[in-house]
């Protein structure tokens, strides 16, 4: 029993990483309808502009509450996210508004995608090289939660940023007028734009804060694993499976559909080969499309 | 298609193809005495696109060696290139394109384990053309379907793994958990340790990881399920940098051994040099320095001015020369040239060794028909019926003070 409450452990670090992740992805599925293949080369994006201001320019400073880290990674975060929400921005401004102006179908745009994707990843290359980094090297003990079931303070750090973004992601969505307006966008764009809504600058705002998830889940996944460059976009398809299994759109669905991805592969080695790990997510996701098409919680925010 | 031969009659068009296929008649029954064209198919793009120019550096060594020789047949070998790519549907593309347009005769490579059991399984094993990979070393190449026209001139990861047993049992484990990469490296490795290990009397739980996670702490779980002392880590060090600070921080592993693919300073960076004092690991080696390498190293020296920096230059050499010499013992056919590769190199017959000199001796006996030994400069090459080298060294490394030194090398045989 001890031994499977450590996987499930594990798997809520992984499914903090991957829940966030797909919360970003799905959100801009929402309103853009298509899906976002440089969502994961953005993560990894994001895990660099972090590894700039801490290494590269030194703002670590002294390590806090056990963690591998110091201050400076709070500052990183904070940095990264507006960066990446003007990023977000911007890419869309240059190059998916003109292919939405040219009504270009969703296949064009989501291999317009695949292409931003590539030309991050030859960027970051260029500049930081092809080989794997870590913020902070060397061993960081993971400490007993109960009996034997151990955790890293980075970890209870990653945990605990999860649950703070989806409280503050919660209040936006549904407690402020721009929550309201997306959330009517998403459902019909024609309709809210009907209602005075202005689609452009809803557009714009999902987009910033697709950005600031991504850059939440990029930097949490450099300090869960290291910071290298093909990361993000290696876990492209756990969260894609998320966010078919959360119901496309959805992001609190995204979310749990993070946590069912990385708990059940994770859970699942307990059992069957590790080999086999990768797949158990997807065979979850086959059962679930042929049982609740719409997904867990259906397409709706 | 349509559009290009808009022009053209019909006529012009079938009287050019007839032409084309009489011309393939023509080159098949072009009797035995032809030029020797050989191959040499390696990487130069893709992830391992660093090591085919420098390993071609070693291929055309042994041309320059064979043609100051006289050649084959009294004509000068002739060298044509391919690139692989790391790519599986490239190579084997690659591959049909040097036989069907090149007319190569035999080819020396691919490099990647994965991508040489692609080209002998889909082209050389049907072809009936010979193919000596320089650098595949997964056992998994042993038993492979290929129609006896698949060799290699490095030794099997199967003697790492024999090595790689030895050396827990000596460092005093019974127990292993293994994490390999789940590729014909990896599982090849993995496999053939746990074969040695466990026939000395260990047990050993072996776990595949696949390259892509983000944590690999449910595979280090698996692997220490059955009680394991120590982690064999047979992968490669991006991830092993993650598996191994894992393995330390969550109290799942604190001793560990290594292999070539994670004998690595970027490992040593990432964890930091405490954490791995004293940790040993196997990789192939060179051995001492025999004749024959030395003859090499000199050649080598005297034309490049330095020794290359990358392995399986001295495999590649050795396998070209191999090629011309079977060819020159018997006739450019393929099924020839597989059939004498075994007896010029390896055997009874009078010793040669690589160099100008050696190369010609060698050539002038295999040319009269008469028995000759071939002693390569990374090999002896003596080949078993499966194609595979008997003989190698393995080296025994530590990480030591922070950086990687040396212990011993051990010879192995496979026969």
């Amino acid at each position: 029993m001890e031994e499977i409450l450590q996987l499930v452990v594990f798997g809520i670090v992984i499914g903090s990483i991957i829940g966030l992740g797909s919360m970003g992805l799905t959100l801009s599925y929402g309103i853009t309808k298509f899906a976002n293949f440089a969502h994961g080369d953005i993560m990894s994006l994001a895990m660099y502009i972090a590894y700039f201001i801490v290494v590269d320019l030194g703002l670590m400073g002294p390590t806090v509450f056990s963690l591998s880290f110091g201050w400076g990674m709070f500052l990183a975060i904070a940095v990264t996210i507006i960066l990446l929400a003007i990023f977000s921005i911007a890419i869309d401004k240059l190059i998916y508004k003109k292919l939405r102006r040219d009504k270009s179908n969703i296949v064009t745009m989501a291999i317009a995608s695949l292409g931003v994707g590539i030309i991050i990843r030859a960027v970051v290359t260029m500049f930081w090289g092809p080989f794997a980094r870590n913020f902070v090297p060397g061993i960081h003990e993971a400490v007993p939660i109960t009996g034997n079931i151990l955790i890293k303070p980075d970890q209870i750090f990653i945990i605990a940023l999860t649950i703070v973004v989806t409280i503050v992601m919660y209040y936006l969505l549904y407690h402020t007028k721009l929550g309201k307006a997306m959330r009517a966008t998403a459902d019909n764009p024609d309709l809210a734009a009907v209602s005075g809504i202005n689609i452009n600058n809803i557009l714009a705002y999902t987009w910033a804060i697709t950005g600031a998830l991504t850059a939440v889940a990029g930097i949490m996944l450099g300090i869960q694993a290291q910071v290298y460059i093909n990361l993000g976009f290696n876990l492209l398809l756990p969260m894609f499976a998320a966010v078919i299994l959360g119901g496309i759109g959805n992001p609190w669905g995204a979310l749990i559909g993070g946590f069912v991805v990385a708990i059940s592969s994770e859970v699942s080695t307990a059992w069957i080969a590790t080999g086999y790990k990768p797949a158990v997510p997807f065979v979850i996701l086959i059962i679930m499309l042929i049982v609740r098409p719409r997904g867990i919680f259906g397409s709706n925010i | 298609m349509i559009s290009l031969f808009q022009g053209v009659s019909r006529k012009a068009i079938a009287v050019a193809m007839a032409a084309s296929m009489l011309g393939f008649l023509l080159v098949g029954c072009g009797g035995e005495k032809q030029q020797l064209k050989i191959a040499f198919l390696a990487d130069y793009s893709g992830p391992l696109k660093e090591f085919g120019p420098v390993i071609q550096t070693g291929v055309e060594l042994a041309i320059d060696h064979i043609n100051a020789a006289g050649g084959v047949n009294g004509q000068d070998v002739l060298l044509v290139t391919g690139d692989s790519g790391l790519d599986k549907t490239k190579a084997t593309e690659e591959a049909r394109r040097l036989i069907d347009i090149e007319g190569v005769h035999g080819i020396v490579g691919p490099l990647s384990s994965g991508v040489t059991l692609a080209v002998s399984g889909s082209v050389t094993s049907t072809s009936n053309i010979p193919q000596i990979s320089p650098s595949a070393t997964s056992p998994a190449l042993t038993n492979a379907d290929d129609n006896g026209y698949l060799f290699r001139s490095t030794i099997s990861d199967a003697a790492q793994g024999v090595i790689l047993a030895d050396l827990a049992k000596s460092e005093g484990y019974s127990k292993a958990g293994v994490l390999y990469e789940n590729s014909p490296y990896g599982q090849g490795l993995a496999e053939a340790f746990k074969a040695s290990f466990e026939a000395n009397g260990g047990s050993a739980t072996i776990t595949a990881y696949e390259a892509k996670a983000a944590s690999y702490l449910s595979e280090l779980k698996a692997s220490a399920a059955n009680g394991g002392e120590v982690l064999i880590a047979a992968g490669y060090p991006t991830q092993a940098a993650i598996f191994i600070k894992e393995a330390l921080e969550n109290k799942i592993y604190d001793k560990f051994l290594f292999v070539d693919g994670t004998k690595s300073n970027d490992l040593i960076e990432a964890v930091g040099a405490d954490a791995l004092e004293g940790s040993k690991g196997t990789a192939p080696g060179a051995g001492p320095e025999t004749p024959a390498l030395k003859a090499w190293n000199d050649a080598y020296m005297a034309k490049n001015g330095e020794l290359p920096s990358l392995p399986f230059v001295r495999e590649a050499y050795d396998a070209t020369i191999c090629l011309a010499l079977a060819a020159a013992s018997s006739s450019t056919a393929g099924a020839d040239i597989a059939a004498a590769l075994p007896k010029v190199c390896g055997g009874d017959g009078t010793k040669a060794i690589p160099g100008a000199e050696g190369v010609k001796s060698a050539l002038d006996l295999a040319s009269d028909g008469k028995a000759v030994n071939f002693d390569g400069a990374a090999t002896s090459l003596d080949w078993n019926d499966k194609g595979d080298i008997t003989n190698g060294y393995i080296d025994i490394w530590e990480y030591k003070g922070g950086e990687i030194a040396t212990l011993d090398s051990k010879p192995v045989d496979l026969s």
